[in-house]
């Protein structure tokens, strides 16, 4: 939701600094600052972790409490259902490069049946006619073109991310309408409207911090690995084949030979 | 003469696909009480038992009632093995029971936190299908009544007592992945203690959920 080019540039120097880490850090060390391979910038992306849910607890979770507490069920639907639809061009743009042409099609037509008859997206008016709402975005059709995973990425104020999602935040920026629309109005209009919008998000997301603050050991961990393996889920639009499952079973018996270390 | 052969070839074929027709439907009518999608229905309709009488029988009522039924769905003992991977073999016998048992609590104890009252929700059966190794998986969602489903996939495997859950995805999230990096790192990095008493504290915040 923030569209400015501060954050853009912020991104940027962060990819650098973690690129930096990755390239510099001897193999021989990643033994002892990970479990596995998926994360060779742990340390940095911990620090970016901690300073994100410092600033989460602090500011934005104790303010999105107060939204859901506030803020009718039926007004927060209709809120959210308004930044979905402004984001939706980005989902009509990774179907088509993603070769799904009729779902691509399908998705025009919910954004601009949505769009009007549904008083510019207030409400969602496409659903019933059976244009349903689809999750697709950058990363993922990079995950449909063959890219594998990469290493581990936390964004700072952002949330989890990887080598192949992150290029996914800036797509998702440009293609939001948000972006254009703070080039033709005034900050004084775009500016609440972007605040509602990050507001929006984190009280959507208060039901798995609840299932994080509740169930995680290692919170950081906890995260990532839900993140990674959920956007595989996505990848395969929630039907992966049989084959794809991680399969922590057989990974046993491929890991037993590499010996663990001696517990304290 | 032709006709009458052709008609009778027809007569046999609708035979054939009339009995081919009714094979799976006499399979399926074969009371078969522990097949995977069986162990999946058991544990959904204790679920569904436990939302519904939830308030009435509080947290350990619901534990109660879940206990004999996940015992009975669940191989616990390999997954609790399976989530310490290597590690598990460094633990002597002791630990190995103690760790088995708070991992016993905290799965019964995390079904009574979540599935603890009833809003209309259903399980619906999606479909079975192979995996390697022997391994079946069976996907299903929950649906409410309003909003979202949620994926659960199970993945079951015949042991002794037949077929057995040992892994759940919630929406594609192994909980079996996730605990085995969790765990791992906190057995690695503060040591055995420290993960007993980090998973008793999340039973007992089960019971406050």
């Amino acid at each position: 939701m923030k569209c400015n080019h501060p954050t853009i540039v912020l991104l940027l120097i962060c990819t650098a600094l973690l690129t930096g880490c990755a390239t510099t850090r001897p193999n021989d060390q990643r033994v002892d600052q990970s479990i596995d391979s998926i994360d060779p910038n742990e340390k940095t992306n911990r620090k970016f972790y901690n300073f994100t849910d410092a600033v989460d607890r602090n500011i934005l979770a104790p303010v999105a409490d107060v939204y859901i507490k506030y803020v009718p069920n039926p007004m927060q639907r209709s809120i959210g259902n308004f930044y979905d639809n402004l984001a939706y061009p980005n989902v009509i743009l990774n179907d088509f490069l993603q070769g799904k042409f009729r779902q691509g099609l399908q998705d025009s037509l919910r954004f601009l049946v949505n769009s009007t008859i549904g008083g510019g997206g207030l409400f969602d008016m496409a659903s019933p006619m059976g244009l349903v709402q689809h999750d697709e975005d950058f990363g993922q059709t990079l995950g449909v073109w063959g890219v594998k995973t990469g290493s581990y990425l936390f964004v700072p104020l952002i949330g989890p991310s990887s080598y192949r999602d992150a290029p996914g935040i800036p797509v998702s920026m440009f293609s939001n309408v948000l972006f254009y629309a703070g080039t033709v109005t005034s900050i004084a209009i775009t500016g609440p409207v972007a605040v509602l919008g990050i507001i929006d998000k984190r009280a959507r997301l208060t039901g798995p911090m609840r299932i994080r603050d509740e169930a995680a050991l290692d919170p950081y961990l906890f995260v990532r690995e839900g993140f990674l393996q959920q956007r595989k889920h996505l990848i395969y639009d929630g039907d992966p084949p049989p084959e794809s499952y991680d399969d922590p079973l057989h990974e046993d018996v491929v890991h037993t030979e590499l010996a663990a270390k001696p517990l304290r | 003469m032709k006709l009458v052969y052709v008609i009778k070839t027809i007569l046999q074929l609708q035979v054939i696909i009339f009995m081919l027709g009714f094979l799976p439907v006499s399979w399926a009518q074969k009371p078969d009480t522990g097949g995977p999608e069986q162990i999946v229905n058991q544990l959904h309709e204790t679920l569904l038992k436990a939302m519904r009488e939830g308030k009435k029988i509080g947290y350990k009522g619901r534990v109660e009632l879940l206990a004999p039924v996940v015992g009975h769905t669940h191989d616990l003992d390999f997954i609790a093995r399976t989530t310490l991977g290597a590690n598990w073999t460094q633990l002597d016998a002791e630990q190995q029971r103690t760790f088995t048992d708070v991992f016993r609590r905290l799965s019964i104890g995390t079904y009574a936190g979540w599935f603890k009252s009833y809003d209309g929700e259903r399980f619906e059966f999606l479909e079975q299908q192979s995996m390697p190794r022997d391994q079946i998986l069976v996907r299903s969602r929950l649906v409410p009544l309003k909003g979202e489903p949620v994926r659960f996939d199970y993945i079951l495997r015949h042991g002794k007592g037949g077929w057995r859950i040992v892994n759940i995805l919630a929406d594609g999230v192994s909980d079996l992945a996730l605990k085995r990096v969790e765990y791992r790192a906190v057995l690695q990095r503060d040591g055995f203690s420290t993960l007993i008493d980090m998973l008793k504290k999340k039973i007992v915040l089960t019971e406050q959920n």
